[in-house]
C-alpha cells in the first residue's frame, strides 16, 4: 500500500476515533500533558538555573571582606596586592555603608530590617572581576588564599563556591523531576492504553474483519497506533502551551521583583532540541499505550 | 483451484476433520453439505487459513497453506471473497462503508474503493440502502452487502459458509442465484450448508461431510 494511502487512512480513522469518544480520550491527553509538565517544568526551570549559573560563572567575581576594626593601612596593602595581581581584570572598594545601601536595594521588603539593628552588620569588602583567563576554581581558590592570610581581612569568597553548591542542588532538582515526571508518565501511558483498550473492545468486529479480507498487520494496527501517537501528541502541544504560559509569567515575576540577580536572569523557552525531545516522548508514550492495549488483540479472527 | 491431501485436523484429543481429499477445479460450483457439527466450518477455515492442518497438504489458489509464513496470508486472503452466516457487518459503518472500507485497507485509492464500492452495491441490489447502518437493513440485504465486500477485491475464490442460514427460503434463494452468477463470470464457488434444499438449486457439485470424514462421490450420488 502507497504510504500516503495509509497515512490518510490510519490518521482518518483515528481522528474519527477521538472525535467520537472525545471525553475518554481528553482524559489520555490531559494525563500525558501533565507528565510532561511536570517533567518539562523541571527541565525548564534546570535549564534556566543552568545558564543563570553559567552566567554568574563568566562574571568571575571574588569578594574580599574586611574584619570590622581594620584599619586605613591595612585596607591600603589588601588593595595594593590586588592591584598588583596580574589575574585581576577590575576591582573597587565598598564601605560597610554601601554594602547596607545595596542590601537595601537588592531587598527592598527588607531594607529596614537595618534600622532595627544597632549597628551595621555587613562589612567592607573588596570587591574584584578577575581576568577571564583565571575563571576557573584553582586560579580563583589561589588567589583567594593569597588574600584570605593579609592583616585585616577577614574572608575571601568567590562565587564559584556558590555556583558549585547550586550546581549539586540544580542537578537533584533535575532528578526528582525525571522521577516525579517519570512516574505521571508511567500513569498516562497506563492511561492511554486503558482508552485505546476500550476502543480495540469496541472494534472488535472491526479488526476481525480486516483480517479476513486480507488487511496486513499494519493497517490493521495502524489506525489504533495513530489514535495513541496523535493522543501523545496533543498532549505534548498542551504540555508545552502550559510549560509556555508558566515561562512568560516567571518572565513577568522575576522583572517584576526587583531580583538582586535580575543581571543576570536571561529567562529562556525550550531550544528546538528540547522542544522536539518533548513532542517525541508524548508521541512516544502514546505509541507505548496503543501498543500495549493492542496485545490481547492479536489472536482475534 | 483447491487440492486438499489427506488433510487431518485435531483440536487435543477431538479429531474434526479425518483425512480429507478432494480437488475443486476452477470455475467449479461446489456444494459442502453436512449435518451441523460435521466439520464443515472446520474445513473452511482451513482453506482460507485462519487455522492450519495437523497433518496432510492443502493448496488453494496455487498457494500451500502449510508452509506459507503468517506474513504472507493477508496478500492470500485477497484471492478469496469470505461470506458468513452471520454477516460479520460493521454495525456502526454504513452499508456502503462497509464495503468501501475492504478496498481502503487492501491498498485502494480513495476514489477507486468508493467506486468499486458504488458498483457492486448496485450489482447485488442494495444501493438504495447505502446509507443505512447494517441493522436497520434485513437480513437477506445485509448477507448481499456481505457478498458485495466478498467482491470488493475481485476474487478466485468464494467461501461461503452457511450464508443462508439466517435467511427464510425465498431469501435463499436470491442468495443463491446471486452465487451462480458470480460463479458463471468465472470464480469459484464453495458454499457449506446443511440446508438439503438449497442443493442442486443452481447446480453444482456435491461433497458431504460426516463426523469429519469425507464421503465417497459414489455413495453420496
Amino acid at each position: 500500500m502507497r504510504a500516503d494511502r495509509y497515512l490518510k487512512l490510519c490518521f482518518g480513522e483515528a481522528l474519527n476515533g477521538l472525535v467520537g469518544r472525545r471525553r475518554a480520550a481528553a482524559s489520555a491527553v490531559m494525563l500525558i500533558a501533565l507528565s510532561l509538565v511536570v517533567l518539562g517544568g523541571f527541565l525548564l526551570v534546570s535549564q534556566n538555573l543552568n545558564g543563570l549559573l553559567h552566567r554568574w560563572r563568566e562574571r568571575g567575581h571574588v569578594q574580599v571582606f574586611l574584619e570590622p576594626g581594620f584599619t586605613i593601612p591595612q585596607q591600603q596593602a589588601v588593595a595594593d596586592a590586588i592591584r598588583e595581581s596580574s589575574e585581576i581584570d577590575s576591582f573597587r572598594f565598598m564601605s560597610a555603608d554601601e554594602a547596607a545601601t545595596q542590601f537595601r536595594n537588592d531587598f527592598q521588603e527588607l531594607g529596614d530590617l537595618l534600622t532595627f539593628l544597632e549597628e551595621n552588620p555587613l562589612p567592607a569588602s573588596f570587591v574584584i572581576t578577575v581576568r577571564e583567563r583565571s575563571r576557573n576554581e584553582a586560579a580563583l581558590l589561589a588567589l583567594a588564599e593569597i588574600w584570605e592570610t593579609m592583616p585585616g581581612v577577614d574572608a575571601a569568597q568567590y562565587d564559584l563556591e556558590v555556583i558549585r553548591r547550586l550546581e549539586l542542588g540544580v542537578n537533584g532538582l533535575r532528578f526528582v523531576g525525571m522521577v516525579l515526571g517519570g512516574a505521571v508518565l508511567i500513569a498516562a501511558i497506563i492511561t492511554t492504553a486503558n482508552v485505546i483498550r476500550v476502543l480495540v473492545v469496541a472494534r472488535r468486529q472491526e479488526i476481525i474483519v480486516l483480517r479476513l479480507v486480507g488487511a496486513t498487520e499494519s493497517v490493521v494496527r495502524g489506525r489504533f497506533l495513530a489514535e495513541g501517537a496523535t493522543q501523545g501528541f496533543l498532549g505534548s502541544v498542551l504540555a508545552l502551551l502550559i510549560l509556555y504560559a508558566i515561562c512568560r509569567i516567571g518572565v513577568s515575576f522575576v522583572t517584576a521583583g526587583g531580583s538582586p540577580l535580575l543581571p543576570l536572569v536571561e529567562l529562556q523557552f525550550f531550544n528546538a532540541l528540547l522542544f522536539a525531545q518533548l513532542i517525541g516522548l508524548g508521541v512516544t508514550a502514546g505509541l507505548i499505550g496503543a501498543l500495549v492495549a493492542f496485545g490481547g488483540a492479536d489472536s482475534l479472527e | 483451484m483447491i487440492r486438499c491431501f489427506h488433510v487431518t485436523k485435531s483440536y487435543g484429543a477431538i479429531t474434526a476433520l479425518t483425512d480429507i481429499s478432494f480437488e475443486i477445479d476452477e470455475g467449479e460450483f461446489v456444494f459442502l453439505t453436512g449435518q451441523s457439527g460435521a466439520g464443515k466450518t472446520t474445513l473452511l477455515r482451513l482453506l482460507y487459513r485462519a487455522e492450519l492442518p495437523t497433518s496432510g497438504q492443502l493448496i488453494v489458489a496455487g498457494r500451500n497453506l502449510a508452509t506459507m509464513p503468517r506474513r504472507q496470508v493477508p496478500r492470500f486472503r485477497r484471492r478469496l471473497g469470505l461470506v458468513f452466516q452471520d454477516f460479520k457487518l460493521i454495525e456502526d459503518r454504513t452499508v456502503f462503508d462497509n464495503v468501501a472500507l475492504v478496498g481502503l485497507a487492501v491498498g485502494f485509492s480513495f476514489t477507486e474503493s468508493q467506486r468499486r464500492a458504488s458498483e457492486l452495491l448496485r450489482l447485488v441490489g442494495v444501493d438504495g440502502r447505502a446509507q443505512l447502518f447494517p441493522p436497520q437493513v434485513s437480513g437477506g440485504e445485509q448477507q448481499r452487502v456481505s457478498i458485495a465486500r466478498a467482491l470488493m477485491t475481485a476474487p478466485q475464490l468464494l467461501l461461503a459458509d452457511e450464508p443462508t442460514g439466517n435467511l427464510d427460503p425465498k431469501r435463499a434463494n436470491e442468495i443463491m442465484r446471486i452465487f451462480h452468477a458470480i460463479n458463471r463470470s468465472g470464480t469459484t464457488v464453495l458454499v457449506a450448508t446443511h440446508d438439503a434444499d438449497l442443493i442442486g438449486t443452481v447446480g453444482g457439485r456435491t461433497m458431504i461431510l460426516e463426523a469429519g470424514r469425507l464421503v465417497p462421490p459414489l455413495m453420496s450420488q
